[in-house]
């Protein structure tokens, strides 16, 4: 009796605690920790949809996706993907927050016009692009035929399929960057600035340098990391624009793995390529929430 | 019970029928709506007025024909498979593998129409897998080769004597690139789901996709060499461009193109289309000899029902709709290939169709060189098909010789064959 009374205060903040948590708690073990742990079990066994009991089959299917050419070819895709992405839209980002910062008029306006691209649904987006880049009546063609400049089928091309898509990346993630970087500008004490011009540093790169870059420099660390975890994920493009080709030309991670999984059926196989692409998405996740805490301490 | 005689009396539902019971319902799944729709609709209506006690129910179709088959891989794991599916024939592979589809043999031995429905042997094979009758094929179409009347006047030939081999092909569509540009003198669809057009070029010249035993490629042989020639030589010579197969089909309607070899599925969208802007004409698929196996595949009903009550009721739906009315009401609406005999000959049904219009004999006078859409066993089926694309890919863009594409794809399928 003495044990339940000592027990009695102890245990009374759990139920409430556990009333409060317990349907997010729930609903996340249910919706995302299960199909989770079931997608990592599933890349040890031969296991795919629709078959037969799974046998185990330890490390046979991760030596065998390292080992295929095709996903050897997607690591390296999705990387030159996000290279070019990634700094493209970091830059440009940057650049037209600063303009912006300066613009004295209309600001408002042409910051949601450069958002736009970004709340577009992609998907949505991507017919645009393709009516655009249709290599006999598209006005990209059109265009470059009137200026006397060679045209291409842009996305049969093997050269320019993975360039345009990054192009069209770019062109979508620019605005994000550009939002988080207007907010770290105007963070930026005017004090600051007048101080420094009456150092004696006059020329804007100077202060840029000194003044704004360690100012935002948190964000921006944050954004790169941001940015590269949308860069890794593309798929929306990709799907829809050029499926993959020509050839290997554009097999991104991601789309291997939905190819894998949805048009091949060899469930294992896709979740071997889901637990590799986890991995990277973790890590990125990661650093983002370590640089998020950063961030805000700064 | 009272069974109607249903026109002529030759298509009657005839399984024996057992002691009817309830109501019993049948799902039933298809793909491509825009396509199949109305003739699905139009078949489960007329049915349901000869066989009150079965109720058909259409499900959502889906798009495509691999994403029905998705969905009745997902249908195993949760135990909700429809009762029929129209497959593509060439997945069949997938649900045999996997124990899914439900033999029909004892159901056609029970069933004493069968015969007199006039099913014709080679669409039957499609459907035909490891000694068992798995499906009933509903809607097939073999590839033939389209050509722009116009354009074929244009460079000098002759439209009413179209070439039948492959050397008679090339040199009209030399002569017709040879008009310049925009003019290009074929296209071959070689995209198409399932590697349908190379399973044309590789069978029409006598190769095999396996190996007798099934456990290699068959196709490494003078035969799939030529298959690969063939598609590099009408780039090179035929004015073929590397486009995509939406990009190359809007070009031939938009009179560019020569000669456009594909699916007689086609025939029907390609005459809207085009209208009145030319004439649109049809021709056998050329062959290296005049009786070359055509390759002939589509949509086949596939039967997983889980109980005996339900798969009685769903094989009579199944042969009614691939029987001479269903196939009959098919034919009208999206013309694909009927896979009856009686629907074929019987002008009340599908005689005078055939009649009317030259374009929609083609693909029919095909019909007894037919030979199945192939898959390849095992679980890497469909990655094997995505590995003969590739190859055909590089061998269109060029970055492959014929040697080498044939000799990476070979290496390749192997690799995922079965042991």
């Amino acid at each position: 009796m003495s044990d339940l009374a000592l027990a009695a205060p102890l245990s009374r903040p759990l139920p409430k605690g556990i009333l409060l948590a317990g349907p997010a708690a729930l609903l996340m073990l249910l919706l995302q920790i299960g199909p989770l742990v079931l997608v990592v079990c599933a890349a040890f066994t031969d296991w795919q949809l629709g078959g037969e009991a799974p046998n185990f089959v330890g490390l046979d299917n991760f030596r065998a996706l390292i080992a295929d050419h095709d996903f050897q070819a997607s690591v390296l895709v999705t990387a030159r993907y996000t290279l070019m992405v990634v700094p493209g839209a970091l830059l440009l980002g940057l650049g037209l927050a600063m303009l912006l910062q300066g613009a004295r008029r209309g600001r408002t306006v042409y910051q949601t016009i450069f958002f736009l691209p970004y709340i577009a649904t992609l998907a949505a987006m991507s017919i645009a692009w393709q009516m655009l880049l249709h290599p006999s009546f598209g006005p990209v063609n059109q265009g470059l035929a009137a200026l006397g400049l060679p045209v291409a089928n842009w996305l049969r091309d093997e050269n320019t399929a993975l360039p345009v898509l990054a192009l069209i990346g770019i062109w979508h993630e620019t605005g994000f960057a550009m939002v988080f970087f207007l907010a770290a500008l105007t963070s930026v004490p005017t004090e600051l600035h007048d101080a420094a011009r009456i150092d004696g540093l006059g020329g804007g790169w100077d202060r840029f340098w000194l003044v704004t870059a360690p100012h935002i420099a948190p964000i921006a660390l944050f954004v790169l990391v941001v940015l590269t975890a949308h860069a890794v994920m593309v798929f929306d493009t990709v799907a829809l624009l050029t499926q993959g080709g020509p050839g290997n030309a554009t097999r991104v991670l991601l789309f291997v793995i939905y190819q894998e999984g949805f048009s091949f059926f060899r469930t294992n196989v896709a979740a071997t390529a889901t637990v590799f692409f986890l991995a990277i998405t973790l890590t990125l996740g990661m650093l983002q929430l370590r640089l998020g805490r950063r961030g805000g301490a700064a | 019970m009272h069974r109607r005689s249903i026109l002529m009396g030759s298509a009657a539902l005839a399984v024996p029928t057992i002691a009817r019971a309830a109501n019993v319902e049948v799902t039933v799944l298809y793909s491509q709506p825009g396509l199949y729709k109305e003739a699905h609709e139009t078949i489960v209506r007329e049915f349901a007025k000869r066989e009150p006690s079965i109720t058909v129910r259409l499900l959502a179709p889906t798009r495509a024909y691999e994403e029905a088959a998705s969905a009745v891989l997902r249908g195993a794991v949760t135990n909700s498979i429809p009762d029929v599916v129209y497959n593509g024939t060439n997945l069949l592979h997938l649900f045999v593998d996997r124990r899914l589809a439900v033999p029909l043999d004892p159901y056609i031995a029970a069933d004493e129409g069968f015969a007199r429905d006039g099913y014709i042997p080679a669409m039957l094979s499609t459907g035909h897998l490891g000694g068992h009758q798995y499906a009933v094929p509903f809607a097939l179409s073999t590839p033939i080769t389209f050509y722009n009347e116009q354009l074929v006047r244009r460079a000098g030939l002759d439209p009413d004597a179209p070439p039948a081999d492959w050397p008679g092909m090339l040199d009209w569509a030399q002569r017709i690139t040879a008009l310049g540009a925009p003019a290009k003198g074929i296209d071959i669809k070689w995209q198409t789901t399932g590697n349908y057009l190379f399973q044309a070029l590789l069978f029409s010249h006598g190769g095999k996709l396996l190996s007798e035993d099934g456990k290699r490629v068959g196709f490494d042989s003078p035969e799939g060499l030529r298959s690969f020639q063939l598609l590099r030589e009408m780039v090179t010579r035929g004015g073929m461009a590397d486009a995509t197969a939406e990009q190359a089909m809007q070009d031939f309607i938009a009179g560019n193109i020569g000669m456009h070899l594909t699916s007689s599925a086609n025939l029907n969208t390609l005459m809207a289309q085009i209208g009145e802007r030319y004439t649109l004409r049809t021709a056998p698929f050329p062959v290296p000899n005049p009786d070359a196996r055509i390759v002939s595949g589509g949509a086949a009903a596939t039967l997983f029902s889980r109980t005996e009550d339900k798969r009685q009721a769903a094989y009579k739906y199944i042969r009614f709709a691939t029987g001479p009315i269903g196939q009959t009401i098919m034919v009208n609406h999206i013309g694909y290939l009927p896979c009856s005999r009686v629907a074929i000959e019987t002008p009340e049904l599908l005689g005078n169709y055939y009649a009317r219009d030259r374009n929609t004999r083609t693909s029919l006078s095909q019909l007894p060189r037919a030979t199945g859409w192939l898959g390849f066993p095992g679980p890497n089926s469909l990655k094997a098909i995505d590995a003969v694309y590739a190859a055909m890919e590089a061998t269109v863009a060029g970055r492959s010789t014929p040697e080498q594409a044939l000799a990476r794809s070979v290496e390749q399928v192997n690799a995922l064959l079965p042991r």
